[in-house]
């Protein structure tokens, strides 16, 4: 597939899917992997802040996942939403950065207490973000890497190199609390929630 | 116990993002790290090149091959002055044997290798343009 020179690639680049955008990606097209990243960034940068990252490490980490994307393209093979493989890289850098700082600093990075209760203000945030704010770090990174990165428990296990018997213990515990927490919001009055600093 | 429908607006809540207005510079900025990368690597290779190209070129000359060359050149031309010499010698048609064992004439042997080059600059053209 040939694209046009000209200022009409933009529009022909926006109109293309994702598998032909990653196909001509895969044959050296810098544009097309541009409209990818213009398409899903957000949503990689949105799952990296989810998972504990500060904004601007967020930011740096899905750069990094989009250029890993990039040099392993080929092995796309479309089985699933590209969104869906790049956060995973996205996710596994991030936990590669998060177990080195976990090694500097093991109390802070093994810390399971309860960061919320699911009483007061973070109680009555209504979106995600607020209610994941709640959870402690580790159960934080359980929930997103299972929910928001697709994978398994198992794939988490070995992602975290942690058992699969403590992975499955911390998504349970942040389940029951965002469950707590996001009932808690349903009840709230209109207008009290808010959107995190996402 | 889990909960499939608890679950299930999980994942609708993760796949729910908020969309950032810098979006655009996220974009342009991957863009632009591709390209340094490219120009870095292709400038590495560049410089491989013309490494191993010096490199090649200092080891021919040390090892004298121009020199061997240029003698090998000059034992062929005596052997080929001495074969003609003795074919020459020979009464009948064996002496005159380039050209009798030719049902055609020497231009289109040249035809011949002409042809075979160009056909060689066709498939080398259409190999680069594969790679």
């Amino acid at each position: 597939m040939a694209l046009a020179a000209g200022p009409d690639v933009k529009a022909q680049l926006g109109a293309l899917h994702d598998l032909e955008l990653a196909a001509l990606a895969a044959a050296g097209d810098r544009r097309a992997f541009g409209e990818l990243a213009r398409r899903h960034g957000s949503a990689v940068r949105a799952l990296l802040r989810r998972m504990g990252a500060e904004p601007a490490l967020a930011d740096d980490l899905a750069q990094d996942a989009f250029l890993a994307a990039f040099e392993s393209i080929g092995e796309f093979r479309g089985e699933g939403a590209f969104v869906g493989w790049v956060k995973r890289i996205a996710a596994r850098l991030y936990l590669k950065r998060w177990r080195k700082r976990a090694e500097l600093d093991p109390v802070e990075a093994e810390d399971i207490g309860d960061t919320a209760d699911g009483e007061g203000d973070a109680a009555r945030k209504i979106d995600l973000d607020g209610a994941l704010a709640s959870l402690s770090e580790v159960e934080r990174l359980c929930v997103s890497l299972c929910y928001g990165a697709g994978l398994s428990h198992a794939e988490a296990a070995a992602a975290l190199k942690a058992p699969l018997g403590t992975v499955k213990s911390h998504v349970k515990r942040g389940l029951d609390k965002l469950k707590r927490q996001l009932a808690a919001s349903e009840t709230a009055p209109a207008g009290a929630g808010r959107r995190a600093g996402v | 116990m889990s909960d499939p429908s608890f679950e299930a607006r999980l994942q609708r809540l993760f796949s729910d993002h908020p969309h950032y207005p810098d979006a655009p510079l996220f974009a342009i900025e991957v863009e632009n790290r591709l390209s340094r990368g490219w120009a870095l690597r292709r400038v590495l290779i560049g410089a491989a090149g013309v490494a191993g190209g010096l490199i090649a070129v200092v080891q021919l000359t040390g090892a004298g091959l121009i020199g061997r060359i240029g003698d090998a050149g000059q034992v062929a031309r005596d052997a080929a002055s001495a074969l003609h010499t003795t074919a020459a010698r020979i009464p009948g048609p064996i002496g005159g044997v380039g050209q009798l064992a030719l049902p055609f004439g020497g231009e289109v042997l040249w035809l011949v290798a002409g042809l075979a080059v160009l056909a060689g600059a066709f498939l080398a053209s259409r190999s680069i343009r594969e790679i």
